[in-house]
């Protein structure tokens, strides 16, 4: 399998895709997306022996992906600014949220403009469904501090999704 | 109102995770990714490469020592030199049976057979520097020319013995007349 490039090449067609989206969540660059993909799949093929079939293969390969998307963030020196957001809560009309493009992109565009930390959280959670204790466990922070940084980010997605919609006439 | 927007969103992204998968990889990333594990492998290729070229090398150090000292280098001359010695022995065959019939006719005829003599011994000696040269050389050309020099004096004898046939004709006839 280690040399195999044709059953490389079925995974790699099988999981690029989903993987690529999970590091640009992470990074909201296109080529640095890339980039970890990259190094994600060479280190999963050469390390294929480390995995043990207790988890599914797309799980094992995300984690890789994901790893190695917080230590490119962390070589980046991208600063984990904490963001002072109001505790008191957020005024918003209600959102008919639909499934297309629209609202779609919507959220995409208010999630590049999360701080770092927040998206992070936010993206293990929302997307890539981890629980608190396996969020606490990959940042390397308490369950708590995982909670209360998604509560957190969670807000403030929906204050940038708000401010699109004055600012751009959505919703009702 | 708060609570039902929190869900709403949650709810909205779970249900729609695989829309939001909107990047596609570019088609040079497997590339990529197949030359850095190409290049991982390296070394065990180089190493295969090496083993390989050891080998290449004794086989053709073998063959070409074998192919040096082989006893065959020596049997090719001696089939052109034995396909010579056979053409050279039948010539030589037909040129005494020719000789002799020519011999025959031509002592009667002192004059005719002088011409004839000197022929011969231009066509000898040249046969015998020849065939000198031949046996230092083994040249192609040489080989030619001894078998052209043979052919040569097959068909002076030819000739002669048309010459003394002639003679004999007109004598004949001149007998008859007398």
């Amino acid at each position: 399998m280690q040399n195999n490039s044709v059953a490389q090449y079925k995974i790699y067609n099988l999981y690029a895709k989903a993987m690529l989206n999970v590091a640009y969540r992470f990074c909201t660059n296109e080529a640095d997306a890339e980039d970890i993909l990259q190094e994600a799949f060479v280190s999963a093929f050469k390390n294929i022996k480390s995995f043990k079939g207790t988890a599914s293969f797309g799980a094992w390969l995300k984690r890789i992906v994901i790893n190695t998307a917080l230590n490119h963030l962390k070589t980046k020196k991208i600063a984990f600014e904490e963001i002072k957001d109001s505790m008191e809560p957020v005024n918003e009309p209600e959102i008919d949220f639909e499934k297309d493009e629209l609202s779609i992109q919507r959220i995409q565009e208010a999630m590049k403009r999360l701080p770092q930390g927040y998206r992070t959280v936010l993206t293990l959670y929302l997307f890539e469904g981890y629980d608190h204790n396996e969020i606490a466990e990959i940042l390397g922070v308490s369950v708590s501090t995982s909670k209360s940084q998604y509560n957190r980010a969670k807000r403030k997605l929906k204050e940038f999704l708000n401010e699109q919609i004055y600012e751009q006439g959505y919703g009702g | 109102m708060n609570k039902a927007m929190e869900d709403k969103l949650e709810k909205f992204i779970r249900n729609n995770r695989t829309a939001f998968d909107t990047q596609e990889p570019s088609e040079k990333l497997w590339d990529n990714i197949h030359f850095q594990l190409d290049g991982r492998v390296e070394p065990i290729n180089y190493l295969f490469m090496w083993r390989a070229a050891a080998v290449l090398l004794f086989i053709c150090s073998v063959g070409l020592l074998l192919y040096i000292n082989r006893p065959v280098g020596k049997t090719t001359p001696e089939v052109a030199t034995d396909e010579f010695t056979t053409t050279e022995q039948y010539y030589i065959r037909l040129i005494s049976e020719r000789q002799q019939r020519v011999l025959a006719v031509a002592n009667k005829y002192p004059d005719i057979e002088q011409d004839f003599e000197s022929d011969w011994k231009a066509l000898d000696s040249s046969y015998k520097d020849l065939k000198e040269q031949y046996t230092k050389y083994k040249s192609q050309e040489t080989l030619h020319a001894l078998i052209q020099n043979l052919q040569a004096k097959a068909n002076l004898l030819n000739k002669q013995m048309d010459v003394l046939q002639t003679i004999l004709a007109e004598q004949k006839k001149n007998n008859i007349d007398i």
